[in-house]
């Protein structure tokens, strides 16, 4: 092929024919120009400069060859633009497309000549290479041919690359064409004589060759219709403004011609087109930029923005001694050690216990695992009997255990020595839980007693206190036949039986059978019995009317019943004995109180004499309701009405008497504390001292308290004035900063002197706007106040002048403000939270960009 | 339970309201804000106030400790129980805190506990001043003044108080040197200590009312109370507004930003002889010389109950457990819940025989109450009197002097300026309803900047200076008969006319004009 031949010879001499090759691209844009306008004649005149026949014929000839060449392919494909391109001529193609586009962009100036013609250079046809013999005879032959056929070609692709009339890209084409033919001259050959032959065929059977002839009647000038009177195509107009896009348009009109021969719709204006296409181009945009509408949305909402965004989840290792590669030079030494010394390998054991077992044949296995299972069967047995044995076990022996160390408690206890008794004791005390103290008392008045919890504790501390008592008064033996009161019963009766038949057994004679000492047993037992059938009474009713009686009279009558022997010291013994007598009753008292049966029945007798007496035995104590209980005092008071009476000694009464003078001092007293309490004569509403006080007497204080008022009363009558003062400002003040009305009619004017004054008709007013309205004023109906209405200047720079912008009305600003964020007033956290900066980034790390969601 | 409301799933709280804040109790009121954006910040705004509130209810578990109170059972009553009895039974070092100073030199005492509640400040009315660590029993500084001593306060800590004597008042460090000397404060009888504005509030004998900062020096304002004599004074916590009570029974409350007072209220009858507002700054009990005991709403400016004392009350102290006592003679009286119910019955009392009460003082965060009486100081424990839980970011009792220090720091920081005291101190940052009224139309503002312009010009323009038109020489012009001629007017007008001559020369000198030359010689000038 000539192809490659041509490459070579191009390599040679691209260059250095350059300049030649500028100056003969201007004379033969110049003569191609007058071939166009097809004054054949003055181009010969010419020939001066060019070779005449070129600057006609041969330019025909070329541009012939190209458009020939043109249409062929069009012929061939032109259906597949790609087909063409990769066809043989590809190159050809290319290489003028890219020429003409080139020449078509950059305006036609000569000063780029140089340039273009490289490219025209490079753009060298195959198909053009004709011998110059060829040539010759060429011209020989298109001179024979008419002369208008030499326009027509020309013409021909004039309309086809649509106005460019005066364009240089064909002179170029041909200027290269020229150079290359002293070089080509050698490499003629058949090949492009065959082409140039095809060419011409393909030319006579193109039938717009005739078509386009008649578009050379056409003047040529700027105003002609390019399509020479065919219907305007879109190609045409696009032409016009893009000759890049005339030159695809030739294809395409072509085709549609070739196709449909349909002539197109006027297409829309440019505006409005554009318009679309912007609308396009704008949905398209938007649709892709709303993937991130919703992440932007979210980001955008977030209280608190943290980059990098969505960080890799770091699991937690399930262990802490997870395994983690060593990672510094000790750790990874140790790691080598242990590695070395097979200690870090976990497996290695099982994998020992599997060799074990791997070793062993499956019958000495299957034993094995036998004898396990038997081992683990008599385990469990074992332990289940332990068990059952265990609970066989728990009831009697139990019991008998529990004894046994009653006993030895019992045992330890009787030998603990004094000065542990000491230690109990003090213990005691400072637990508080000995019986009379405030504490105790405290409980009982506050009705504590009536809780289960406290009342056993508080029983607990009055046995408590009585053991430690006891112990020291070395009473213990006494108190153990007291805690046995309650098993006063035939036993001892028995006892008494069985003494009197031993003493049946010694017999008539001896002491112990003389009268007198019969009389003194006989006066002892009736006297044990009635002991005995006392304390019986007394267990059973808890009735301590036999020490209250046994108190009354200072007279001895132990011995004899029926005489009576007043001796000195007897007075004093029964002082002693009302004294304990009393002390009994008080701590019996004291502990019928803190019983609440007692204290219920108690309160359910003071409650029922009042109302009925027989309701009296039928009160449950279970169905008694707490607080329905009176105090104790009310209880003693009772009993003190029920003891003292005109039978009562005169010992006795004098007692009375003195403890009641005492209790009137200490109401005395009372009442001097409760004086405070009273200071308010008029309010007072209950006062608990008002009844044992107030009625029995006159109450002094509440006398004062009262005379104390009246006195004030008087003493401050002057100053009722004070409040009328204040009265009288708070008028002033009201009418001062209310509105005004001035008068501002002239005095005098328009008024008669002396009588029959009338009161003027139009009066000028003026209104003068005060501070505040007296209807509006915030103390309107407060008495004894006087808020101040006036504007504090100073405080006004610390408000807001109007509302802040984005708040709609005040009250909605005012609430973002309510919530202050310091550290002082909100807890940490939210403290913390609302300082947190909106957006938060991790230091040194890349922020990527925001991924494009799966959408 | 509560049920599941918040965000991060927090629960509602019981406690919940205590926390609520702002008008109407945080609830939302007022329509739906219009607009989209608003009305999700909005929402965001009530999110995070919800969450807040919810939040520190769910702190309040926090606070252990709780308040005992005296209790007593059946027929008991608390106000029988003697304080030696008390200190008998409460734990050695509660009972070691109720101790007695017998000074009877120098009394009657009054008394003060610096705001943590470490240190007590006597001042003896004849003249002797100690500052101590009354729980340690270490003396700070002890002065003999020799002069009356009327009151005595600590100020921000310890470190240093005043004293008002019987002219000036001085303020001490804490070793007892003489640091200031207030002359501007002459005869003050009662002072105050406002701690977040750092001013020393005074009054006395001669009715003013005078606010001196105790950061900078200066005095900020002395009001003229025009109410004669202030009797007693004290200062609402909550809001810094100074009470102050006057001889004709009014109770006055004065800022410090504004020179009339913000509230007047007939108290009582006779002179007020002591106020206390609690530490909410809810109420205020006025005890005046008329015996009556009266508790006010000072939200609401009503009175709520009202009570007599036997003999008139001398002194008031409220412990910020709201536990009221006051003393009236040799008496203290110590009540409990007084503004919430109407008591009956105190809740505890205290005589010291013989010896008038001066001064009560409740300590904070103690159960105690101090008692500065004519013959010495004593404290007596009150159960219940001291708040239980304290907050060491505001006042620590525990402080080390380097907390101490940072405190001090942080406090002159965080010191809130004297304009700011108004009775309701939430006003700050509200809108304000009347600018609207107030601010100036454009016009009005063109014509303001114009006057105000045209002033300042008129100031900058330097005026030629005019001789006097009564000048002895014009008068001798003017006053004589135009006909009389003399020699010495002859020669005055001749000077006068040399003198225009000049002038007029120096002006065209001025000009840059040429100057006229004398074409006849100074002999013969005279006759052109």
């Amino acid at each position: 092929m000539a192809k490659g031949s041509k490459v070579k010879s191009r390599k040679g001499h691209s260059k250095a024919k350059s300049t030649r090759r500028a100056q003969n691209a201007f004379e033969i844009a110049s003569a191609q120009e007058r071939a166009k306008h097809g004054d054949l004649d003055s181009d010969d005149d010419d020939g001066a400069i060019v070779n005449p026949t070129r600057g006609s014929d041969d330019e025909g000839e070329d541009q012939e060859f190209e458009d020939e060449e043109l249409d062929s392919d069009e012929a061939l494909g032109s259906d597949d633009d790609f087909d063409v391109l990769s066809s043989k001529f590809s190159q050809t193609l290319r290489d003028k497309a890219k020429s003409k586009k080139k020449s078509g962009t950059k305006h036609q100036s000569d000063g780029q000549e140089e340039e273009e013609e490289e490219e025209g250079y490079n753009s060298i046809d195959e198909s053009e290479l004709v011998p110059l013999s060829a040539v010759w005879d060429l011209d020989e032959k298109d001179r024979k041919k008419s002369s208008g056929k030499d326009i027509v070609l020309n013409d021909d692709w004039e309309t086809e690359s649509s106005q460019e009339s005066e364009d240089d890209s064909e002179s170029e084409e041909d200027d290269d064409d020229e150079e290359e033919f002293p070089f080509e001259q050698g490499e003629s050959d058949e090949d492009e004589v065959e082409l140039t032959q095809l060419k011409k065929q393909l030319q006579k059977g193109d039938k717009r060759g005739k078509k386009q002839y008649q578009d050379l009647n056409i003047e040529e000038n700027e105003l002609a219709l390019p399509g020479g009177g065919d219907a305007i195509t879109l190609t045409d107009m696009i032409s016009i403004v893009d000759k890049d896009a005339s030159k695809n348009a030739i294809l395409i009109d072509k085709e549609e011609t070739e196709t449909s021969g349909k002539s197109l719709d006027v297409p829309l204006p440019k505006r409005i087109q554009q318009r679309h296409e912007r609308k396009a181009a704008y949905q398209i945009s938007k649709d892709e930029v709303n993937k991130w509408k919703d992440t932007v949305k979210q980001n955008r909402n977030a209280e608190v923005l943290s980059f990098p965004l969505n960080p890799k989840v770091q699991h937690n290792e399930a262990s802490s001694f997870a395994s983690t590669p060593a990672m510094t030079d000790m750790e990874k030494k140790i790691n080598g050690l242990l590695t070395e010394s097979a200690l870090l390998n976990e497996n290695q054991e099982a994998t020992f216990e599997e060799i074990q077992t791997a070793k062993m044949s499956p019958e000495e296995v299957r034993k094995r695992t036998a004898e396990l299972r038997k081992m683990r069967e008599l385990m469990f047995r074992q332990e289940r009997e332990a068990k059952r044995l265990k609970k066989i076990k728990s009831k009697s022996f139990r019991r008998i255990k529990k004894k046994e160390m009653l006993k030895n408690k019992e045992m330890i206890d009787g030998s603990s020595d004094d000065e542990d008794h000491d230690a109990k004791r003090a213990e005691e005390r400072m637990s508080l839980k000995h019986k009379n103290n405030a504490y105790a008392k405290s409980l009982v008045r506050s009705g504590l007693s009536k809780d289960g919890e406290a009342r056993e504790e508080m029983e607990e501390m009055l046995r408590r206190g009585e053991r430690l008592k006891a112990k020291i008064l070395d009473r213990e033996d006494e108190d153990e036949e007291f805690g046995d009161m309650n098993n006063l019963d035939l036993d001892k009766e028995v006892d008494e039986s069985s003494d009197s038949e031993l003493r049946d057994k010694l017999g008539k004679t001896g002491v112990m059978n003389m009268a007198f000492m019969k009389n003194a047993e006989a006066r002892e037992r009736t006297a044990n019995a009635e002991e005995r059938a006392r304390l019986q009474k007394l267990n059973a009713t808890g009735d301590l009317e036999q020490f209250q009686e046994d108190e009354v009279n200072s007279v001895n009558i132990s011995i004899n019943p029926g005489r009576r022997v007043y001796t000195p010291g007897a007075g004093v013994s029964k002082a002693e004995i009302s004294r304990v007598n009393k002390q009994v009753v008080e701590e019996e008292a004291i502990d019928s109180s803190k019983s609440l049966p007692n204290r219920l029945v108690k309160a359910h007798e003071g409650k029922s004499k009042k109302v009925s007496p027989e309701s009296e035995q039928e009160g449950d104590d279970d169905d008694e309701i707490p607080w329905m209980a009176k105090d104790d005092k009310q209880v003693q008071k009772s009993r003190k009405v029920k003891v003292i009476d005109s039978n009562s000694s005169k010992l006795e009464k004098s007692g009375n008497k003195i403890s009641k003078q005492q209790k009137k001092r200490k109401a005395n007293e009372m009442d001097a504390d409760d004086e405070i309490l009273e200071m308010d004569g008029v309010m007072k509403l209950v006062d608990p001292h008002g009844e044992d006080s107030g009625k029995e007497e006159e109450d002094e204080s509440q006398v004062r308290m009262f005379k104390q008022t009246d006195m004030m009363k008087q003493a401050f009558a002057g100053d009722e004035d004070v409040i009328a003062e204040f009265n009288a400002e708070k008028r002033k003040i009201v009418e001062d900063e209310g509105d005004q009305v001035e008068d501002l009619t002239l005095p005098g004017w328009g008024d008669w002197v002396g009588g029959n004054h009338k009161t003027k008709k139009n009066k000028v007013l003026k209104k003068k706007k005060g501070i505040v309205d007296a209807n509006n004023r915030k103390d309107r109906f407060k008495q004894n106040v006087i808020i101040n209405e006036k504007v504090n200047k100073k405080n006004a720079k610390y408000q807001a002048q109007n509302v802040p912008f984005t708040f709609e009305t005040k009250d909605q600003y005012e609430r973002s403000l309510r919530m202050p964020i310091g550290q002082e007033w909100t807890s940490r956290e939210t403290h913390q939270r609302l300082t947190m900066p909106k957006i938060t980034t991790k230091r040194g790390v890349v922020i990527d960009p925001l991924k494009a969601p799966f959408k | 339970m509560g049920k599941f409301t918040g965000k991060n799933g927090s629960v509602d709280h019981e406690n919940q309201s205590k926390f609520e804040r702002g008008p109407n109790g945080g609830k939302k009121s007022g329509r739906r804000p219009k607009d989209f954006r608003t009305r999700q910040r909005m929402n965001k705004i009530d999110d995070q106030y919800k969450e807040a509130v919810r939040s520190a209810a769910a702190t309040e578990m926090l606070l252990q400790e709780d308040a005992g109170y005296l209790e007593a059972e059946g027929m008991e009553k608390t106000f029988k129980f003697k304080q030696d009895e008390i200190k008998q039974a409460v734990d050695e070092s509660t009972a070691n805190k109720a101790f007695q100073l017998d000074l009877k030199e120098f009394g009657p005492y009054t008394l003060d506990y610096s705001r943590n509640g470490t240190h007590l400040l006597i001042g003896g009315e004849k003249g002797h001043v100690a500052s101590m660590d009354w729980r340690k029993g270490e003396l700070r500084a002890e002065l003999h003044l020799g002069e009356t001593v009327n009151a005595v306060k600590y100020l921000h800590n310890e470190q240093f108080f005043a004293v008002a004597q019987k002219k000036y008042t001085f303020i001490y460090d804490h070793e007892g040197t003489e640091v200031h000397r207030l002359k501007q404060h002459v005869e003050i009888k009662h002072l105050e200590f406002l701690p977040y504005h750092y001013l020393l509030a005074t009054s006395g004998n001669s009715g003013f009312l005078k606010y001196q900062d105790t950061s900078t020096g200066v005095l900020v304002n002395e009001i003229r109370t025009k109410l004669g004599p202030t009797q007693s004074m004290t200062q609402n916590p909550w809001n810094a507004v100074i009470h102050l009570g006057s001889a004709t029974g009014v109770v006055s409350l004065w800022s410090p930003a504004a020179n009339e007072p913000l509230v007047k209220i007939q108290a009582c009858r006779g002179p007020v002889k002591a106020i206390g507002v609690d530490r909410s700054g809810h109420y205020m009990a006025v005890a005046g010389a008329d015996k009556s005991l009266k508790i006010w709403d000072v939200r609401q400016f009503k009175e709520v109950y009202s009570y007599y004392t036997p003999t008139p009350a001398s002194s008031i102290s409220i412990a910020d457990t709201g536990v009221l006592s006051v003393s009236w003679g040799p008496h203290v009286t110590v009540w409990k819940d007084a503004f919430r119910t109407k008591q009956d019955s105190p809740y505890m009392n205290h005589m010291i025989p013989g010896s008038r009460i001066n001064t009560i003082r409740h300590v904070p965060f103690e159960d105690i109450l101090g008692v500065g009486h004519t013959s010495g100081v004593s404290s007596l424990i009150i159960p219940g009197s001291g708040e239980a839980n304290f907050d060491s970011m505001e006042v620590n009792p525990f402080e080390t002097a380097k907390q101490r220090q940072e405190t001090e720091v942080r406090s002159l920081l965080n010191k809130l300026p004297a304009d700011s005291i108004a009775l309701d101190p939430n006003f700050i940052g509200t809108v304000d309803k009347r600018s609207n009224a107030q601010r100036l139309k454009p016009h009005e503002l063109e014509e303001l900047t114009k006057k105000k312009q045209l002033e300042e010009e008129s100031k900058l323009e330097p005026r030629p200076t005019v001789r006097g038109k009564n000048s002895a020489l014009r008068r001798h012009m003017r006053k004589r008969q135009q006909n009389v001629i003399d020699e010495r007017k002859l020669r005055l007008e001749a000077n006068l006319k040399r003198e225009k001559e000049l002038r007029a020369q120096m002006i065209r000198k001025q000009k840059g004009l040429p100057e006229e030359k004398e074409l006849l010689g100074p002999a013969l000038a005279r006759f052109k």
